[in-house]
Order: structure tokens, then sequence, then C-alpha cells
């Protein structure tokens, strides 16, 4: 389904970080909170676990707040969000000529390797922002903004635990 | 602090509603900004990590410094109510731990959680894949949680910032992290240049788009809005140090002290209940641990047993608000369980006389006074009245209540948003 459109070029990188500052700017100012991503993730486990294993759902501590009062876990502003952010990204790839399906890899790396990485990578994700209360967007990005302390630890980690752990997953990229 | 215009939904602008409205907007924007920022392709994300193009911290940092200077100039200014704004609480182990997983994870993946919603949206069917691992990897960690809660809720520090943490007003800060971020601008662009002269003639491609080239004409347009925050923050950080309580922008609780910072208040009266609840001058939460009858009971109570208090307070499930108010028939169990609840870092109380006294008290009317009164026992009367016509719709005296300081606690805390 790819569009007629001539690839424009990217933002250049400081411009897009103004657009993307002020996004989280009126997120602070409308709502009162920042961008999220992985609670809407954790969010839609729960409500699947619920399907299967309701009265186990219900005893596991860290999701049990999601129906607390029978409220019902996806309708939660970060799943919102996360709708949003995939229109957003919809729209933005459309509209630059971008829209292409297919699988973004190295030149080294099956396709199969490929997709047990980008799941293996994101269910370590899923664990470690559970873990972290955020990603990088509700911890890095929102909590940066706010000079929160514990998030500008977050941040200093994730950088420290992707470049530490880049050498082992490199015939994937390079 | 009052009359600060934003933020607008938690000073009441609007409903609940609206709010997932407004979120899809934002999110819509958020989306759009990485799409243009080129987080949507995996290989834009990584070759960061192998030091080819480092435009995910160009972007990130650039952001950060424009959010954060945005609050700093609208809070100097007045317009902005720190204190209502949702801060991220500090968990320290947890979170460096969290962090170094959560890089590993990013570097493994191709993506962080926000931009593999993006990728997909791009066409990227590898970031389907992402998408798919996130809610796996929290359900690992809901089922682990018996394990690893006592890990991740130690070293808490509350709302810590960096301005309480070190002690130094906002703008000094903010201005210490403009300063961080515009050398490490400087710093990744030489190392850009290293990277690719390394392998020119070699045949190991470097990924990501071409190297940033700047005209000159755009370039001072960065370094105008760079200034610009710069001389914004400084300006307006002053007047906001200079006239707000540093617990607006987070408030430092050393890791060894948390434990000591919960603390057993005084128990109330239940006319102190009463008028704590008639002005709604404090967030406090109302928790009846009665298992059978639940006659009597204070309006808005939340009904918790004795058994699952404790643990429902370990792992942070109760609503987050100043100070907690136990309820029971007589109001003699809650007295041994106030201090199991400060053990956890909160402010805990009970109702003196449980809902025995709350009866006889506030749901019964008060006794009229007989002949030779003073003058302060009249207004006790008319007060008791009114508070009684309060909670039970009696309608008898225009509702008259003095404000009174009962409760001493620490500054408000807010209803999650974020990542959480």
């Amino acid at each position: 389904m790819d569009i007629a459109v001539k690839e424009k070029p990217y933002w250049n990188p400081y411009i897009a970080g103004f657009f993307l500052g002020l996004v989280l700017l009126a997120s602070f100012l409308l709502l009162g909170w920042g961008l999220g991503a992985s609670g809407a993730g954790s969010r839609f486990g729960a409500w699947l676990s619920y399907l299967v294993v309701p009265d186990h759902t219900l005893g596991l501590a860290s999701w049990s707040s999601y129906f607390e009062g029978g409220a019902a876990p996806l309708k939660d502003s970060i799943v919102f969000g996360a709708v949003g952010v995939f229109l957003g990204g919809l729209i933005g790839a459309l509209t630059a000529g971008r829209y292409k399906v297919s699988v973004g890899r190295g030149p080294r790396i099956s396709v199969p390797a490929r997709f047990a990485l980008a799941l293996l990578g994101g269910t370590m994700m899923g664990f470690a922002a559970r873990l972290g209360r955020g990603c990088t967007s509700g911890q890095a990005l929102s909590g940066g903004a706010e000079l929160a302390l514990g998030s500008w630890v977050f941040m200093f980690a994730v950088f420290g635990g992707a470049y530490a752990f880049a050498w082992f997953v490199r015939r994937q990229w390079l | 602090m009052s009359g600060s215009l934003f933020p607008l939904y938690t000073s009441g602008a609007f409903g609940d509603e609206i709010v997932l409205f407004i979120q899809l907007l934002v999110g819509i924007g958020f989306g759009f900004a990485l799409e243009r920022s080129g987080f949507a392709r995996s290989e834009n994300l990584v070759s960061i990590f192998y030091g080819r193009d480092f435009r995910v911290m160009r972007v990130m940092f650039t952001a950060i410094l424009t959010a954060m200077a945005g609050l700093v100039m609208l809070s100097g200014a007045g317009l902005m109510d720190m204190g209502l704004l949702y801060l991220n609480e500090t968990f320290l182990w947890a979170q460096l731990v969290g962090g170094l997983v959560l890089g590993a994870g990013f570097v493994v993946s191709g993506y962080c959680p926000g931009t593999s919603l993006a990728g997909a949206a791009s066409g990227r069917i590898d970031a389907l894949f992402v998408i798919a691992g996130v809610p796996l990897g929290s359900w690992i960690y809901a089922e682990l949680y018996p394990l690893l809660g006592a890990f991740a809720n130690s070293a808490s520090m509350g709302t810590a910032s960096l301005p309480s943490w070190l002690g130094a007003p906002v703008w000094v800060v903010a201005v210490g992290v403009f300063l961080f971020a515009g050398g490490a601008f400087l710093a990744v662009g030489r190392i850009e240049r290293w990277v690719r002269r390394r392998f020119v003639g070699t045949e190991v491609p470097a990924p990501g788009p071409a190297p940033i080239r700047i005209n000159p004409l755009k370039s001072a347009t960065h370094h105008l809005l760079f200034a610009a925050g710069l001389i914004g923050v400084v300006v307006l950080g002053a007047a906001y140090s200079a006239r707000t309580v540093p617990a607006d922008w987070g408030r430092y609780v050393g890791p060894d002290e948390h434990e000591h910072e919960g603390k057993v208040l005084p128990p109330l009266g239940a006319i102190e209940l009463a008028r704590i609840l008639v002005e709604g001058s404090q967030e406090i939460a109302i928790i009846d641990i009665r298992e059978g009858s639940k006659e009597a009971s204070v309006p808005g109570s939340i009904f918790v047993s004795a058994g699952d208090l404790t643990e429902r307070a370990a792992a942070h499930e109760l609503p987050h608000v100043d100070a907690y108010v136990l309820v029971s028939g007589d109001g003699e169990r809650v007295r041994e369980l106030a201090p199991s609840l400060a053990a956890h870092g909160l402010y805990a109380t009970w109702l003196d006389g449980g809902t025995r006294a709350w009866k006889k008290a506030i749901l019964s009317p008060p006794r009229t006074p007989e002949g030779g009164v003073t003058k302060d026992q009249v207004a006790l009367y008319e007060e008791r009245a009114s508070i009684h016509a309060y909670f039970t719709d009696a309608k008898t005296a225009p509702l008259k209540v003095k404000a009174s300081p009962v409760l001493k606690v620490a500054p408000k805390k807010r209803k999650g948003g974020g990542c959480s």
C-alpha cells in the first residue's frame, strides 16, 4: 500500500526535538502529566490476562489496581495516548511517503531471527518499565523535564544498559 | 498558589471524558514528532549505540530542554502550579536496574515502547513483535512481583527532584541542564565525525541517515532558541524561586529517612473528622476495616479488611492521599493498625471511638445547651448542629464551620499519570 509521495527528509533533530518538547509541555499544561507508552502495553496485558484467567489476574498485586472499583483496564488515558501515538506515526509516515511494509534489520541477520530479537527485547522492556515505573517516554522524557531525580538516574541507566549490550547484538544492526 | 491557570485538568477545568480525547490528541502529536524525527525506523534509533548518529540524543535532550524551560518560565510567571503536576516518584534501585534492563532491551529490540508504536504505524513488521513483547514482559513482572516487590519499593524517595536533592533553586539546576545538554550536543558532533572517518573506505556501511548538515541560517535559529530558553529560565526561574516554597518542585526524602517518614498522628475525634470532611481542606482516605455490618459508616469510606491493609499499603495500592484515617466499630482495633501503616511511610490516624462515636456525635442531633451558657458553648452547639445537618440532610442550621488545622501533613500527592 505504498503511497506515491516522494519521501520527504526527516526534520532537523533540533527542530524535531523542539516540536516534541512543545507536545510534552502541552501535555503538562492541559492534563497535568507527561507522555507515556509502556503503561498501555501493561494494561493491554492485564486485559488479555483477565479474559483468560480473571481471578488469577485480580490477585496479581501489580495489575489489580487496573481493575479497582470495577474499572476497565483499557479505559485509561495512557491507552488513548498510545492509540494516538500509532495514529500520529501513521499520519507522519503517510504524509512523508515513508509508509512501507518492511522489516528493519541489518544485512547480516535473517527475518525470523530479527523477529525473535524484537520479541525478546520488547519483553525485556515490558518487564523493565514496570520495575522502573515507566519507559523512555514516562521516565526519561517526561520525568527528565520535571527534573525528577529517579528519572535522570533512569535515563543514564538506559544509555548505560544499551551501550553495554550493543556489542552483543551488533550482528543484528551492522 | 491558587489562581494559577495550568494545569487545566488537575485544577478542574474539565472532566474525565475530555481527558481521554485530549490524551489522544497529545498522543497524535507525540507519534507525529517521533516519525518526523526518524524514530519509526529502528536503524535510526540504534545507530546512536554504535556512535554513528546521535539524533536520538539530540531530539530527546532538545525536547527535555524545551518542556523544562516551559515549566520553569510558566511557573515563574505564576501561570503554572507545579504543586498540581504529577511528579514522578523516585525508587532509586528499581529505576537504576529498570533503566539498565530497558536500555539492553532497547538495543536488542531496536525500539523503545513509544517508538515501536510509530514503527508499526509506518509499516515495520518487526515493530509489531516489540509491541507484543511489552505486555508479555509486564505479565512476567506481575507474576514475579511477590519476589521483586521489596526491591522495587526500596530506596523510595518520594517526589525527589534534582533541585530538592541538591538543595539548589530550580533555575540554577535548569541552567545546569542547559549547559550539560549544550556540551553534549557539541561532543556528539565530534564523536560522529571521528566514527565516520574510521569507516571511510571500509566495507562496513554506516547505518542511519546521512550526517547532519545544518545550513548556517537554520543553525542561527537553534542558537537563538537555546539562548532564549536559557535567559527565560534564569529570569523567570529566579522569580519562581523567590516566591514559592521549594517543595513545589518535588520534595527530597532521603532513602534512609523514608522508613521513619510515616507517622502515627494523634487520633481524631468524630467532630474533628467531620470538620475535615466538611472543609475538604485535607486529602484524606477513610478506611473502614469492619468486615460485617457497614452501619453508620463515615461518608466516602473505602472498605479494606484489617488483614489486607498492610499488604495493600506495601504494594502502594491505597489511594494516594496525605493521610489515612482508620475506622472500626469501637476504635480499638485500629489503634494497633495505625503504626503498621506508618511503617510503610504513610501518615496514619484513627477515628477515636469508632463508628459508635460517629453515630453519637454526628448522626444524632446535639443536645441543646441549657440556661447560663457561655458564648463558646453556644458557638460549639451551632457548629455541631450544622455538622449534624451536613451529614444527615436534616437542614436545621446554616453551615458554619471554623477553619482549624487538625492534621499537619506532607504536601499533596497527586493521582498518577505518565507511564505508571
